[in-house]
Formats: structure tokens, sequence, C-alpha cells
């Protein structure tokens, strides 16, 4: 009796949740899919239903397309690996810090927010260009004779994706760090164990979780991204999402970004479930 | 074996450590006996390593280890909680110690069974400490705590997390364990009949302060405060004309004899034996009387009193 109410009420609480999800993911995603396997023609829409592999066909061919897709992967997971390195000893002295201080620490670690990511990528532009501040400051003190090529290339990319996803790496290994016990490293301490080796034995993989999540949360959306790689990225070295884009409002074509798109969300739903079988084997 | 001289420590405000010094013998089992907030986990925590003193000496084993890190001492912990790693089955969590020691791994796996066979929990290698029930896992951070051979066995409350019959059973095993291993145990605990019933000698704390060191017997029958007497058991205060008090534990007054009369205000059934309250000159007394005994309705007056040395005079 109760449980079937509850079992009722379960069911009425998680169907808008589900109702969602099928509104603005599922949706979209079947329709791109769909697209995908149409036919590009001049019109509007610029396309024919049909059910056509030739798009993926021609993404599968083209060393544009997988170069993209290599350059996106690689960016990012070097990206990942910097956002990891500084977030890490950022999460692990706020989770240390006396806890009336991690509100405050906490919040600037979230306060860029508070601006506009698009101007934030801008105010980079304007810091790196060769005409930027940074360039003006060093020459004016004599340490660079002429501007340093900072903007327009993998480097400018690399900096604007850590800058930007960096608390998406920072907030998630706070909360497992903070879990983690204090009683835990002590007791390593009193078996034996120095700092380091305790943090190596037990913190560390005790953290792992935060890791997984910090890692997929930077790696997931930079590989997609447009924005930093179209202002702070040059033509070297183009990434999938910038690709994806050209397709769509220079080419028109959208069943060939259509069919990158589907690539794309397939590709990177791996890592999750990978993630995930993980997560339920160790359990 | 443990030796504390003038040893203080503050967190910032009134000291929670106030200049102890207390010598702990080899083989012996010490318990620290106080109220929350005494300052008795603070103590323990400076003996393992985990706090540092702002004043004075702390030798283990005849060496100074005041500055000594908790890894580098001869002691070994068994935390409040536990703390067992939940990363790592039953046999890692005891191993953990051994891998920093020098011993091939073949002593250590050696070391490891019969640790666990020791605590009895040699089916329970491979479970991880979630799949435990809490008198098991206590068992675990025992044998973890006693892999590295430690001179001095630490235990933070070990009992307290454990229900009540457990909690009585695994007394008894501890003082058989310690009485096997010969090593010096070190308890904290608030809890009287625990300290009374395992210890060689108590230290009762307050306020940061060692008030007493005697063996649990001495602490009943001679407080030497009126803190110590009324935190460990109950007793009647008695005040004296010429100042201070004599301290009269209940099963020390008579009953219908003596010199005094009392009003029964209340009897309390404890089964073995009956807590009668009586309404006096002195205030209300508490005595203890056999659990079968005749006692009077309440409201009716009686003659109590006590032999003459049943008490003990207490200045403060």
């Amino acid at each position: 009796m109760t449980a079937a109410w509850a079992a009722r009420a379960r069911t009425g609480f998680v169907a808008p949740v589900f109702l969602w999800l099928g509104l603005t993911v599922a949706a979209p995603l079947a329709l791109v899919f769909a697209v995908s396997l149409g036919e590009s023609t001049q019109g509007a829409p610029p396309f024919e239903w049909s059910l056509t592999l030739s798009n993926y066909a021609l993404v599968f061919s083209d060393t544009l397309y997988i170069g993209a897709f290599a350059n996106a992967a690689r960016i990012a997971a070097t990206s990942t690996a910097i956002c990891l390195l500084i977030g890490y000893p950022m999460a692990y002295a706020i989770a240390r810090a006396p806890e009336r201080k991690r509100g405050f620490l906490l919040f600037l670690v979230i306060l860029p927010f508070w601006t506009s990511f698009l101007i934030r990528v801008y105010a980079w532009m304007a810091l790196l260009r060769p005409t930027g501040l940074i360039n003006s400051a060093l020459q004016s003190v004599g340490l660079a004779s002429e501007p340093l090529e900072l903007i327009a290339n993998e480097f400018a990319v690399h900096l604007g994706i850590v800058y930007a996803y960096l608390p998406f790496m920072v907030l998630p290994l706070y909360s497992t760090l903070e879990r983690i016990e204090g009683s835990l490293v002590e007791a390593a301490h009193d078996l034996g164990a120095t700092p380091s080796r305790a943090f190596w034995r037990v913190t560390f993989p005790l953290s792992l979780p935060g890791v997984a999540a910090g890692c997929l949360l930077v790696f997931i959306p930079a590989t997609g991204e447009f924005v930093i790689p179209d202002l702070l990225g040059g033509p070297d070295t183009p990434m999938i999402g910038r690709v994806m884009w050209l397709e769509f409002f220079q080419n028109r074509d959208w069943p060939v970004a259509c069919a990158i798109a589907t690539l794309l969300a397939a590709s990177l739903a791996l890592p999750v479930v990978i993630a995930d079988r993980l997560r339920a084997t160790t359990r | 074996m443990i030796c504390l001289s003038g040893v203080a420590k503050s967190f910032g405000g009134p000291a929670a450590v106030d200049g102890v010094d207390l010598e702990i013998g080899e083989g012996e089992i010490f318990c620290l006996l106080g109220p929350s907030g005494c300052g008795k986990t603070t103590l323990l925590r400076l003996i393992g390593g985990f706090e540092a003193p702002d004043a004075g000496r702390i030798e283990l084993d005849g060496k100074d280890v005041t500055q000594a890190p908790p890894w580098a001492r001869p002691v070994n912990t068994v935390f409040q909680s536990y703390a067992l790693f939940p990363h790592l089955d039953v046999a890692r969590n005891v191993r953990f110690g051994l891998e920093t020691l020098d011993m091939t791994d073949a002593e250590r796996d050696a070391r490891v069974a019969e640790m666990l066979a020791l605590v009895k929990l040699g089916d329970f290698a491979k479970r991880k400490p979630s799949q435990l029930s809490g008198g098991q896992r206590q068992r675990v951070a025992i044998a973890r705590a006693l892999a590295r051979h430690p001179r001095v066995l630490l235990l933070d409350e070990p009992l307290s997390a454990l229900d009540r019959k457990l909690r009585e059973e695994t007394r008894l095993e501890l003082v058989e364990l310690q009485a096997r291993l010969g090593i010096a145990f070190v308890f904290v605990t608030h809890d009287q009949d625990e300290a009374m019933a395992i210890s060689d000698r108590v230290g009762v704390m307050e306020k940061g302060k060692i008030v007493q060191i005697a063996t649990p017997t001495e602490l009943y029958e001679r407080p030497a405060s009126k803190f110590v007497a009324e935190f460990v058991g109950r007793v009647n205060l008695i005040a004296r004309p010429e100042g201070g008090w004599l301290a009269l534990r209940p099963e020390k007054l008579t009953l219908f004899q003596g010199p005094h009369k009392g009003r029964v205000r209340e009897c309390q059934y404890l089964g073995e034996r009956r807590l009668v309250f009586l309404d006096t000159s002195f205030g209300t007394l508490t005595a203890s009387a056999a659990g079968d005994a005749p006692i009077p309705a309440n409201g009716t007056e009686i003659a109590f009193g006590w032999a003459e040395n049943a008490g003990s005079v207490i200045a403060r």
C-alpha cells in the first residue's frame, strides 16, 4: 500500500525531469542525427530529408575533419591535465583551510562567473594581442624588443581553456577532498607514513572520484569548445567545434555539420560511460 | 615508559592541557578519565604526536620525542572512529603500517595473518571496512595499530561506538590482549565504569590538569577532591564543621541503625541493589541497600549512620 504510494510519488517527482531532458536533450539530439542522414541542397532549410551515410563517409575520408577531431582531443587532454595540476593543489589548499575561510576562497573560485564568458575571452584578447597589455608592458620595461606571439596559436587556446574551465576542476576536487576525514591522514602518519606517503597512499586514492569528475567536466566541453579557439586560436590547428561552426554557418552544409555533431556527442559519451563503469566496479 | 613533564597546550583559549606531569610504566593499563573538554584527548594526541606541546617534555622509552612527528614515534593509536582506510581491504589496512618497516614481503604477510588471528578476523582479510560491523571495525583498528609492535598503544574512547553488551565483552578482551602482549595501553574515556573496570591506574583530568592519579580502588575509596569524588561513582558529601567534606559512598551508609534520623524520600530499584534517597539534616543523602532488603514506605522516618572509618575526608 505505502510502497505503491511511494513508487507513485517517486514517478511524480522524476517525471518532470525526464520530460525536461526529453525536450532539451533527447529531442534535439534526435533531430541533429536525423539531419545528419539528409542531403545538402540550395534552399531554406538547406537540406532534404534522406537516409544516406554519405555525410559520415565524407567526415571520415577528409583529413581536415579527422585532424580537427584529433586536435580538439589533444588540446582538450593537455588542457585538462594542466587544469588538474593547477586545480588539485588549489582544491587541496581550500579543503585544508580553516573552515571560516573556505567559503570566501570558494567564492573567489566562482567569482569569474559573475562576468560573461564571452567578455572574459575578449579580455584575454586585449591582454595577449601584439599591442596588448602584456606585450606593451614587456616592451616598455625592455624585456622584449618586439611583440611576442601570444595569440592566434595553440598556447593561447590552452591558456583560454585552462582559464575558463579551472573552476570546473576545482569544485568537484574540493568536494571530495573536503569529505576525506582528517583522522585518516592522521592514521597514516600514526602508521609510519610521512606526509608525502600519506598523501599518495590515502588522500589521493580517496580523491580519485573527484579527479574523474573534474577531468570529465573539463575535457568534454573543452573538446567541443568553439569560442576559445575562434577568438584565441590560429588557423594552423583547427578544432572540431570551430570546424562544425564553419560547416554550419559558412558552408551552410547542415548535414555534414550534424554528422560532426553526432560523432562528437557519441565520442564524448564514451569517457562518461567508461568512468561510470569504473565507478561501478570499484564500489 | 612514557614520561611527561610540564606538558602544556592551548588552542588560543584557556589551556587544553595545563602543565601535566605523568609517568606510565611498561605493561600498564593507564586510563585518562574526565568529562568532555577536560583535555584528555588532547593529552593523548600530544603523546601520539598529532599535537605539539607549547611547553614541557615528552619522553618515550627514555628518548625525548617532544618534537618528533607521529610517524617517528614508537606508539600507535586506535582512533575513536577507527579511521580505517575505506579504499583498502582489512588485510591491506593492517599491512599499511608494515610497508615502511624494514621487512620482506613474506614477513609482512605473515605479520598480517598473525594480527588478524590475534583479533579473530582471519576470515575477513578481503573485506572492505564498509562490509564490517562496528565491533569488527574496532578489531581491525586494533590489529592495524598493533602490527607495528608499538611499545605503547593509545586508545581514544575505543568502546564508545559499541553497544553496551559488546562494550563489556570487548573490555574483557582488551584486558586479556594487553596481558598477552605486555605493552602499555593508554586509554582515554569519559566512562568511569570503563576506567574502573580495566585500568591498573587512572588519571582523572579536570580543566587540563590531572587532579588525581590512583588505582581504581584508591580513587573510589580516597578521592582527592570533591570533583573526583563526584565524577567517580555516587557520593554523599557531608560538610564538616572544621571545613572540607566527608565523602561517603552510598553503600557505606547503614540504614535502620545509627545516631541520625532521616525521612525516606524515594526508592529506586536497580535489580541487584536499591537506592534509597533520604532527606536529612545534611541534605538529601543516597544510600544503597541490597535489592531484596525490606524498605519502608516513602515518608517514613528511619535511623541511619555510618562506621567511623567509612568515609574519607576531602579538603577541597
